[in-house]
């Protein structure tokens, strides 16, 4: 039965494209600058995405004549919200008109380079926020000369001001999950593109593995 | 290809040259389309899955800790980006398409292929991968366990039971 298998599982023809002939022209296409330029204007959609939602608010609250009060969330996949997003845009909502976009796409600018500067990562994206009761955690994806990186930031509450602790991931995110006061990430490994997982307890700001 | 030359273009692969890693590429790349669109059961996914596994492996070649590794750390890698796949279509159900099997069939139409494909298409996607690992391309059941990250004794008595599955489904 063996051959007979062997048979069917030798019959599909392989794609002109994933022939050896074309492999490297392939790779030289995708190590383009392209690429990169992909990238930036991702980011920059996604700036603008927020922009969008943050005028949205301002104006909302702005119609409301209640300017000296504004409460901004940004709610999550996992039903957090980042308590930080207000103190980045105080400057912002209170001497500037709503309507005024552009300085809402400055004030998002802070959020970006402000999370990008704690993992000290380039393209840093924050993709999920846990809250703890005392620590506020942030896992971010961003990369390091082109290479995937992910961090755990750790921010001590109720202020949340200054990062506390970190753990950097060498691989890409794929997703992370809370269990009571652990926090899971599961990863895929630059060192050889398997799935792995670290579990983390999480306590005061600080960050420990879980082995 | 020869020892020497395999161990050059691994070094030359390492330093960038993906002229290099191409001829290294030409080892394998049937196995890995074939047990791509085996365990995917589409054309497209497969073709993403080797694609991708090539632009990791090209990226991490430096990694490679042995040249006589590479077969299976390749493959190491393409089952990562098949798990992923099969991941992603256990997240969304409505999107899985239809095995392509009567396509694999057309070049040399038997009935007794047809019977046999049916029935390999009705496994999960776990025994598809060990079977065509260890049919196609050969692997031991020790060599099985390291690329797919599951014990040897596993991988044996799944491979047994999945020709246990086919026997019973052809007889059926």
């Amino acid at each position: 039965m063996s051959e007979k298998i062997k048979d069917i599982l030798q019959m599909p023809e392989v794609p002109d494209d994933l022939k050896p002939g074309n492999i490297a022209e392939f790779i030289e296409k995708n190590r383009s600058p392209k690429n990169k330029i992909k990238l930036v204007i991702s980011v920059v959609s996604a700036a603008a995405a927020v922009c969008l939602v943050f005028s949205a608010v301002l104006v909302h609250n702005r119609s409301k004549n209640n300017l000296t009060v504004l409460t901004v969330k940004e709610t999550y996949t996992n039903g957090t919200s980042d308590r930080k997003t207000q103190n980045y845009f105080d400057g912002a909502y209170e001497e500037g008109a709503a309507e005024d976009c552009a300085e809402e796409v400055e004030g998002n600018g802070n959020v970006l380079s402000g999370i990008s500067a704690d993992a000290g990562f380039e393209n840093a994206e924050v993709k999920e926020l846990f809250d703890f009761g005392e620590t506020l955690c942030k896992v971010v994806q961003g990369n390091t000369s082109e290479v995937y990186q992910t961090a755990v930031l750790a921010y001590l509450l109720p202020s949340a001001d200054e990062l506390t602790d970190r753990i950097v991931l060498d691989g890409q995110f794929i997703k992370s999950e809370r269990d009571g006061s652990k926090l899971s990430i599961v990863y895929i490994s630059n060192d050889d593109s398997t799935e792995k997982k670290i579990v983390l307890n999480v306590g005061e700001g600080k960050l420990t593995e879980e082995k | 290809m020869k020892t020497d030359d395999f161990k050059k273009d691994v070094s030359l692969a390492v330093k960038g040259d993906a002229q290099a890693f191409s001829r290294l590429y030409a080892l394998v790349y049937e196995e890995m389309y074939r047990t791509a669109f085996f365990s995917l059961r589409n054309e497209h996914d497969a073709a993403d899955a080797v694609s991708e596994t090539v632009l990791d492996a090209f990226s991490s070649i430096k990694k490679l800790r042995s040249e006589d590794a590479f077969r299976s750390w390749i493959f190491k890698i393409l089952m990562a980006k098949i798990k992923r796949k099969q991941q992603e279509y256990a997240n969304t159900p409505s999107d899985i398409s239809e095995p392509e099997y009567e396509m694999v069939l057309q070049s040399e139409f038997k009935f007794e292929h047809v019977e046999l494909a049916q029935a390999m298409y009705r496994l999960d996607d776990e025994e598809r991968v060990i079977l065509s690992l260890s049919v196609l391309s050969g692997y031991t059941g020790d060599e099985i366990a390291k690329i797919c990250g599951i014990k040897s004794s596993t991988v044996r008595s799944k491979l047994m039971r999945t020709k246990e599955k086919l026997r019973s489904y052809i007889t059926a």
